[in-house]
Formats: structure tokens, sequence, C-alpha cells
């Protein structure tokens, strides 16, 4: 049997891009299947103008502010991708449908777009350390050239300050952007008091960030026009949409949209999958001598139990848990907010609190942001206040704003798990999520916030309010089919090889054994490529 | 009654209801832009029948649409996720949106002294919406029995 096709990749997003450039630098010819949706309402009609500017001048901001259908206009309890704009929304568009979750208390994010779940990335992109990458059968020596390598293609922005023993170091690294004001005040703050704050296990500094300060090929540096939750116009935010405009450019890659690969089924030499044909309903057969499968965490535990009949079979599941936490900067109330920033985490927080009688805590990440262009009612919605006097106080706050969002380390235990129910007559299977962390474990973790929040009243940030959107919110998942040293079905070799078959990897976050703290999306693409890297290895005899 | 006329009825309803809303939110009555976007509004994320509450409070602000401010303070606090307060904020967004209005949403820098007693203000003049509210509520939920009672 001849196969002509050395690699099919399954998925857009930034782990399956970041598979497939080792494999189209070596000369293999890939295939990438992707549903590939993409926004073909509102990005044409945002201007390239500042956030300000618009608000005052542009008669259709509506339109992509709050939606054509009003899908802009959250109502009912936070959950995830509340902060997903009319813009960003096809991120989401289909997979109710196509790939549907049935989970009570989990919201999981599945993305079927060109860029999956990239296209709306927060764009933290740090590196694990040591300490994060215990018990993975990988080390920081298999990431590191893999690191240094994403992050040159990417672009990261960032400073080599507090935060570079925890987030590491690379040598492509960009000066880091322009900070706000409240960002400006906080750091000052810090800077002052920072013996206090490390005996108290709390380390800031600046983001590190997946976005340009400086032009990039054809990227141009970031413009702080604070728009960057609507349009990707100046392309200074890395979309892996990016990427696969840029592999589009060797001869022997074809990106293939809209298939949703379903299935496969191993052969003599090559695999075989089943690409349903979204637009046309059919069903193809597509054959390649190695199968890459990056379709995201959730997608690619779907396609493997669905391809090896293990219906019923529980998978494990790990996911960050998140809380937000408004905070008030007492200094900045009543001050004016200079009109050029970017809308995305200025500042970084690593703690790690010192060990209590119950013994050490694991390490806390966490962003913090400013807010203005996501718009004040969805701020006056949660306040129990009278709409007017709501709007006219979040009005006068909206410069002091300091939103933290705090990332927890997961690990697999028996209450968190996916199974795929198979379909009745006319439906799609339905990936079952259950999720439910012990009590003793929230409670460290409710610890742990609340000896943050103390350290960030000492800077001068008042905490608010402390908001869990429900488990799932983080959108880090991770963890369905580890990588693991020991001979264990349905998980994977450290070379990312799905037991049990000669010819289908996986390069996504299901390898990932637990979850650290930290944003994960640096290490996905950086480990996606390693596993590219020792397939391109493979299918070259060594040559690559 | 047909169709037509019924959709008519509630087309004034909700344009009368948008008015009433925008010169609560504004203090300055509504434009015509920003009360067609409100009916769309509606239509799009209303379709539901109300429940028996909602159509009580709605019922009640037709005819004392003076207790609006109070029936407002007591559903934020009581009724969080009650139909007068889900429309109220679909105005807000669409008032926020309209280019005329960026000023009106932008902060107004000045001493933090003033913010404070300012924000001290409205915090108690909400307070004591949110009690006049908590007794007029009741009242206003009682409209659905009244009406069951009346065959309406």
């Amino acid at each position: 049997m001849t196969i002509e096709t050395d690699a099919i990749v399954v998925g857009s997003g930034a782990s399956a891009t970041s598979a497939a450039f080792p494999l189209v630098r070596a000369g293999l010819t890939v295939r990438m299947l992707d549903v590939g949706n993409v926004d073909a309402r509102y990005s044409r009609l945002i201007p390239d103008a500042p956030f300000s500017e618009i608000r005052a001048s542009d008669s259709a901001q509506h339109r992509y502010f709050l939606g054509d259908e009003f899908e802009g206009v959250p109502f009912g309890h936070l959950r995830v991708g509340a902060q997903l704009t009319p813009p960003r929304r096809h991120i989401t568009q289909d997979t109710d449908t196509l790939t549907p979750v049935a989970a009570d208390n989990f919201s999981g994010m599945e993305s079927l777009a060109l860029g999956g779940l990239g296209a709306g990335w927060g764009a933290v992109a740090v590196q694990f350390d040591a300490k994060d990458l215990e018990g993975y059968p990988i080390g920081q020596a298999d990431l590191a050239p893999h690191y240094a390598s994403v992050s040159a293609r990417i672009g990261i922005s960032g400073e080599r300050d507090d935060l570079l023993r925890f987030y590491g170091d690379c040598a492509s690294l960009q000066p880091p952007l322009d900070l706000d004001a409240n960002a400006q005040l906080l750091l000052e703050s810090y800077a002052r008091k920072k013996h206090d704050m490390n005996r108290r296990g709390i380390h800031l500094g600046r983001a590190r960030l997946a976005v340009l300060s400086k032009d990039l090929g054809e990227r141009r540096a970031q413009q702080y026009r604070d728009m960057d939750f609507y349009s990707d116009s100046e392309r200074s935010v890395f979309r892996p949409a990016f990427a696969v405009d840029e592999l589009r450019g060797h001869a022997k890659f074809r990106y293939e949209s809209p298939y949703l690969v379903e299935r496969f089924r191993e052969l003599d030499g090559g695999v075989e999958v089943d690409a349903l044909h979204v637009a046309s309903g059919r069903v193809e057969r597509l054959r390649a001598r190695r199968l890459v499968l990056a379709a995201g965490t959730l997608g690619s535990a779907r396609i493997v139990l669905r391809s090896l009949d293990r219906y019923d079979t529980p998978l494990p599941l790990v996911a960050n848990p998140y809380t937000y936490v408004p905070c008030l900067s007492l200094g900045r109330v009543g001050k004016a907010a200079p009109e050029r920033r970017h809308s995305l985490t200025q500042v970084g927080v690593i703690y790690e609190p010192p060990a209590d009688r119950d013994g050490p805590f694991p390490r806390v990440h966490a962003q913090a942001y400013s807010y203005r262009s996501l718009l004040l009612f969805k701020l006056v919605k949660e306040a129990p206040l009278p709409v007017p006097s709501a709007f006219r106080i979040m009005r006068e706050l909206v410069n002091a704003f300091v939103i933290l969002g705090i990332h927890h380390e997961d690990r697999p235990s028996a209450g968190k798990r996916c199974v795929l129910r198979r379909a009745g007559p006319g439906e799609r299977d339905r990936l079952e999520v259950t999720y439910h962390e012990t009590p003793e474990v929230e409670a460290r973790q409710a610890r742990a916030e609340k000896g943050l929040l103390r350290g960030f009243r000492n800077l001068g940030c008042w905490p608010l309010k402390r908001i869990r959107p429900g488990n799932g919110a983080s959108i880090h998942y991770g963890g369905t089919l580890p990588m693991c040293r020991e001979e264990r079905e349905l998980s994977a070799t450290p070379e990312g090889r799905l037991r049990g078959t000669r010819s289908v990897f996986v390069a996504d976050g299901s390898l990932l054994p637990h979850l650290p703290a930290k944003a994960l999306t640096l290490t996905l693409m950086a480990n996606a490529e390693r596993v590219g890297s020792i397939l391109a290895r493979d299918l070259t005899g060594g040559a690559a | 009654m047909s169709t037509l006329e019924q959709n008519q009825i509630s087309k004034a309803a909700l344009t009368a209801e948008g008015a009433l809303f925008a010169r609560y939110l504004r203090g300055k009555p509504a434009s015509q832009t920003a009360l067609e976007r409100y009916e769309a509004g509606c239509e799009a994320l209303f379709a539901e029948p109300p429940s028996p509450e909602d159509e009580a409070i709605s019922r009640f602000l037709e005819r004392h649409p003076w207790t609006l401010p109070w029936l407002d303070a007591a559903t934020a606090l009581l009724l969080p996720q009650a139909l007068l307060r889900k429309k109220l904020l679909l105005l807000l967004a669409i008032l926020e949106t309209l280019p005329e209005n960026a000023q009106w949403c932008e902060p107004h820098p000045s001493h933090r002294a003033l913010v404070l007693a300012r924000l001290c203000l409205w915090g108690a003049t909400s307070a004591l919406k949110a009690a006049g509210g908590a007794v007029l509520l009741p009242f206003a939920l009682r409209t659905r029995f009244v009406g069951s009672a009346s065959g309406s």
C-alpha cells in the first residue's frame, strides 16, 4: 500500500501548529484537518482606531461590542467564556452540535475555530520550571530547545525581573510592553515593600506575553489601542491562525477544512481517519503514515475513545481551578487613566505560601488586569445596587479597578474524569465530564487565596469580592491521555505515541499528567513541537 | 384580535417601556435608535414568556411607573435575576454603545475625597431605595394573584 501523506495533523490550535512546524521543516508532506470556523461578520467592521475614539465616533460599534443578536450581553451566572466578545464567539461555534459535552458542574469549552482556543488566548506565555515538571516523564532539558524555538517564532515580550526564575528566560525575549497606570502603581508599591512581600512568598513582575513590543516579520508591534479583546488587526498578539498562514507557505503543507476528524484505524504502515466534511455531511477516508492528534484535551480524548471503542471508559481530567477578584487600587481612585494601553494582563504574580500546620502549599499563579474595554454594563450587572447608582459608582471607580485572576494547580483524582457515551439515533457521541475536588484541597486553595489577597491589601489593592466562576472556567484542561513511563492503557509514551498504537501520536494538553498553576499554553506549544520533532526524525529515518 | 394587532400592541408597549427605562437611566428621553435597538434586544434575549413574578412586576410598573427606582433597588438585592433588571442592563448596554453617550460613560477625574463622598451618597440613597422597594415589592408581586383571580 502506498501512502502519500506523511502526517495528518488534527486541529489548528497552538499545539497542532507547533507540532506541524518540525514536520514541514523536515520536508514531510503534512495535511492539517480542521473545521476552521472564522469570524466572517464582525472583524471587518472594527476600525483600526483606539477604543475611546471608536466609542465617540463609530455608529456601528454596537454590532461588535454587543453583537447583532446581542450575544455579547450575558445574563445569568458567570460561566466559562464570559469575556468572549462577539468577534470571538466563532471560537465556540458549532461545538454544541458537533462535539457535545455533558456536565452538571463543569464548563468544558472546546473550539472548532481556525486557531482553536488560541484564537482567544490571553497570551500569557511562561515556561514550566523543574518544580512545575515534577511527576512528568520529561524534564526541563527536554523542553528547553523547544521553549527557545517557539518563543522566537511567536515573539514574547517581558522583563528579566523578580519573576525570571519562575518564568524562565529566552534569548529572543523582546522588551516589555508599556505598563498602564494601575500596574505601574502596583509595581512601585511592590518595589517599596519587596522584602516583606517576598517573606510572605509573594513575587511580582511584568507580565510575560506572546505580544510583540517590536515588529516581527509581517506582524506589527502592539499599538496600545485597548481593542485586544475584539480585534487582531496589527497582529501583535500571537494567534495560531498566523502560524497556519506561515505553514501554508511550505509547498508540502495543506490546510483542509471544514473537516471534523471522528476516528482513526491503524493499517499496515500507516493510519486511516474518518473525517466528516462538515459542509456536505459526507465522511471521507484519508490516509497517512502517522496521525498527530491535537484537537484539544477533550477533542483528542473523544477521538481516541471512539476509535478504540472504549465507550463508557473513564479517562482522568485536570483543569486549573480559577478565581477572579476585583480589587480597588486606592491610590488610583479619582485619577485619570492614560488613553494608550493594551487590554491584556499587566502584572504577573507568583505566590508560594509558607507551609502551615497542614504542610506546604502548592504554588499559585495570578495575573493582574485593568478594566475598560469590556464596557461598564458588565460590571454594573455584578453590583447588587439600582442600575443608575451602580453605573455611576463603576464609572467613578473603573480606572482604579485591578482584576486579579488566580490559578491553582490541579492533579488527577477519582472525582475528576470524562467518559464518552455512545450516541442514540440521530445524535452525536457525548463526552460526559464529572469534576469534584476534595473539600480539603478546596479549603487549601481558599486559604492560599486569602494569604495572597492579604498581601495585595498591603500593596494598596483592596479585594472587593472573590468570584469562582465554576469548574473548567480557566479553559486550561489536560491529563486525559497522560504521558508516563509505565505501560498503562489509554496513556502516551514520553515521546507522545498513544500506547497500543504504532502510528498515532498525541500533541496537546491531553499529554500533561497534571497542571501546575502557571499558564500552560507556551508549554503546550513547546511540548507539541518536541513531539513533532521526534516524529519528524522517525519519519525521515533520523535525518531531521 | 389579529396577530398583527397583537404585535403592534406589544411593540408599542416595548417602546413605552424603553422610553421609561431610558429616562430613568440617562435622565433624558431616549433616541429613536436606542428604542429600536431595545426592542430588537428584547426580542433576541427575552423571547420566552415571562415568569409570573416578572409579569406581575411588569404590570405593576405599567400602572405605577414612579415605583421604578424602588423596584429596581429591591430586585437588585432580592431578585437579581428578575427580568426588570435584565431589561435595564440591556438598555444600559445599548446606551453605552451610542457615540453620543461616550462622554457620559467616561470617568471624571476628581479629588479622592470628593469621589468617596459621592460613593457614600449613592450608597446611602441606594440603601434607602432598596428599603422602600422591599416594602413595595410584595405589592407588585401580589398583582399576579389579583390578575389570576380576575381571570386575566
